[in-house]
């Protein structure tokens, strides 16, 4: 329950065994464009550059390293990962570009049940319509949160 | 008389409690949603709630999470978080020969004994440590934060590599936006929602709500229906309290003893009380453990919340959280302009207190809450992952929008919530990553401090006795166990 070690589909995969990396490539990427702006930032102002320097130092070693650690995988990485991944992603970037809540997390959901499989439509109606109403009803108007 | 009528007593609060005790519960019996996770979820709602019932109910959930992951583990042979996977083993055992309300009702005691006795340790040691460290200047709080960063190692799961590049990353993002001491924008890429920084609120949902309803989502299978034995109604009798209890009372020292250090947590202290308690019981009752002791689940569930209070002894007195837990509960008070550590005793005397009081009633809603949900939690047969995982989801996007009301925050959540996906695949641990984004501004607001004071000398962190010893020990906590790891596999060889 909970635990993604499950068989790898081979034909789903996008290449398991690079799967153990991923984490620092996925550290690694964030790390590069701060790091780069960092190095401007250090000519100008090294007092300020200094421990962000220290601490960049610090990721790019054990980044590094952690490439070349090669240790197990503890889950896959296949299609149904990279849609759901991106498609998440996309929905904080679109809410973020002032797109209506109640969009982006329509399709965030209906991409959702894509992915885990279809359910009764009591059921993902009922998914719907509670994050919505949670969010407009609860969170808007009864918190004052200012959701578009 | 005063204590009776403090805030700890008011509706509000014992309400707030009453309700993180059941989010809590179900939280922790949610296979794949983490205390830590459970929090992040909470945090948002307690954001219009006055400080000392927004700081309960995340208390009452931390406890209750912990109860809660142990259900699932006794009835489903599923742990709801890492910590209750022992209880796997003799709860699980209980629940096959139909003895499972026993066993539930004996954690509760268990547990309730081990939260009575952590949150004993804190009251004592909190004040304690927060008094000493009213002396500690900009170089011992930079020392302390050096020693924050040596737990990241213990924090990496047999990679302390991995332990520093999650803890390294976490500081380094901590200082994207503005220069705590002259006020310079860095990192921000030209953006102007990075010049506030990354928020810790919606990083929190993000690392552990949302990179967790990810795995729950993706974990490619449905929560069969596990049928089990026909429960007996067979209760946890006195005769079973007295016999338990040298198990608890040693669950609960071995939680308070690994849940203070940080980076101990609750998973190494319930695995070390099952150590304990199997070592200490007579040699008929050794044999049972594993196969229905009631001891073997007694004792994890006592020091599971046991190590709560523990947890909170760093956290309040010198503002360092032992555990990604404790972190959010740092968030939390951050979240009410509050900041702990040694000045939280000295300037809110009144808030220790009635927060003092706040852990002790958590305990016993804990208590009340379990008791009544038992026979509830008895009946469930199966639960939809998929479904839960995308409630989850959702409530963390709304969870990091009421956060700030920014979409800005959302943005974070998710691409730190993908982040902790990928690093959880590489076998990455999250914990050090919030530890780092708590430990990088402390440090460097220290360390800066420290050499401006000392025009620029580094001797000023050997000069000062506190600093110097604070380095010694974390220089000691990061070689010792280099070296017995390096002698141990010379042995093997």
């Amino acid at each position: 329950m909970g635990n993604s070690n499950t068989p790898t589909d081979p034909d789903r995969s996008l290449g398991n065994r690079f799967v153990p990396v991923f984490g620092p490539i996925v550290a690694l990427a964030l790390f590069t464009p701060l790091a780069i702006s960092l190095v401007g930032l250090w000519q100008r102002q090294p007092g300020t550059a200094m421990v962000p320097a220290i601490f960049a130092v610090g990721v790019l070693i054990c980044g590094i390293l952690s490439l070349f650690q090669g240790r197990q995988a503890e889950g896959e990485f296949g299609w149904r990962q990279l849609a759901l991944i991106s498609g998440f992603v996309l929905c904080g970037l679109a809410i973020w570009s002032e797109i209506p809540y109640i969009a982006a997390t329509s399709l965030l959901i209906a991409l959702c049940f894509a992915i885990v499989g279809r359910r009764t439509w009591s059921v993902m109606l009922g998914v719907w319509a509670g994050s919505q109403i949670l969010a407009y009803g609860v969170f808007k108007y009864l918190l004052g949160v200012p959701i578009h | 008389m005063d204590l009776l009528t403090g805030h700890a007593f008011s509706i509000q609060n014992l309400i707030s409690l009453l309700i993180g005790s059941f989010c809590g519960i179900i939280g922790g019996a949610m296979p794949g949603l983490s205390t830590a996770g459970t929090l992040a979820l909470l945090l948002p709602f307690t954001m219009n709630m006055e400080p000392l019932p927004a700081i309960a109910i995340l208390v009452a959930a931390y406890t209750g999470a912990q109860y809660g992951g142990s259900i699932t583990a006794t009835l489903f042979n599923t742990p709801g978080a890492p910590e209750s996977a022992v209880m796997t083993i003799d709860g699980f055992a209980l629940s096959k020969l139909g003895l499972a309300r026993k066993g539930l009702l004996g954690a509760l005691w268990a547990g309730l004994i081990g939260g009575l006795i952590g949150v004993a340790f804190l009251v004592f040691l909190a004040p304690w440590l927060a008094a000493e460290a009213l002396n500690f200047g900009p170089p011992e709080f930079t020392a302390l934060a050096v020693l924050g960063l040596t737990v990241m190692a213990s924090l990496g799961r047999g990679s302390a590599v991995k332990g520093f590049l999650a803890g390294f990353f976490g500081m380094f993002i901590s200082m994207i936006g503005l220069d705590p001491i002259n006020g310079t924008p860095r990192m921000t890429l030209g953006l102007g929602d990075m010049i506030g920084g990354v928020p810790l609120i919606p990083a929190l949902i993000g690392l552990f709500a949302v990179s967790e309803s990810l795995r729950l989502l993706l974990a490619d299978e449905r929560k069969g229906a596990v049928r089990l034995a026909n429960q007996q109604r067979v209760g946890f009798t006195m005769s079973d309290f007295v016999s338990t209890l040298r198990y608890v009372v040693v669950g609960s020292l071995v939680g308070v003893f690994v849940g203070v250090k940080p980076g101990g947590g609750a998973t190494i202290a319930s695995w070390l009380a099952y150590s304990a308690a199997r070592a200490i019981a007579p040699q008929k009752d050794r044999q049972k453990f594993g196969s229905g002791a009631l001891g073997g689940l007694l004792a994890p569930e006592a020091a599971d919340k046991a190590t709560v209070g523990a947890a909170l002894i760093p956290l309040l007195s010198l503002g360092i959280p032992a555990s990604a837990s404790g972190a959010v509960i740092l968030g939390a008070f951050q979240l009410h302009d509050m900041i702990p550590g040694p000045l939280l005793f000295t300037n809110q005397p009144d808030l220790i207190r009635d927060l003092f009081l706040a852990l002790v009633l958590a305990n016993i809603a804990v208590f009340a809450v379990g008791r009544g949900m038992i026979e509830v939690l008895i009946r469930v047969r199966s639960l939809d992952t998929g479904v839960l995982g995308i409630v989850i989801l959702i409530m963390s996007t709304l969870g990091a929008y009421a956060f700030g009301g920014s979409p800005w925050d959302v943005l974070i959540a998710c691409l730190l919530g993908a982040v902790g996906y990928a690093f959880q695949l590489s076998g990455i641990p999250l914990a050090p990553v919030v530890l780092g984004m708590v430990i990088g501004p402390l440090f460097e607001i220290n360390f800066r401090r420290s050499l401006l004071l000392s025009h620029d000398s580094f001797l000023i962190f050997v000069n000062r006795p506190v600093s110097c010893w604070l380095f010694v020990l974390s220089i000691s906590l990061f070689l010792i166990p280099t070296v017995f790891r390096f002698i141990s596999s010379r042995k093997v060889r």
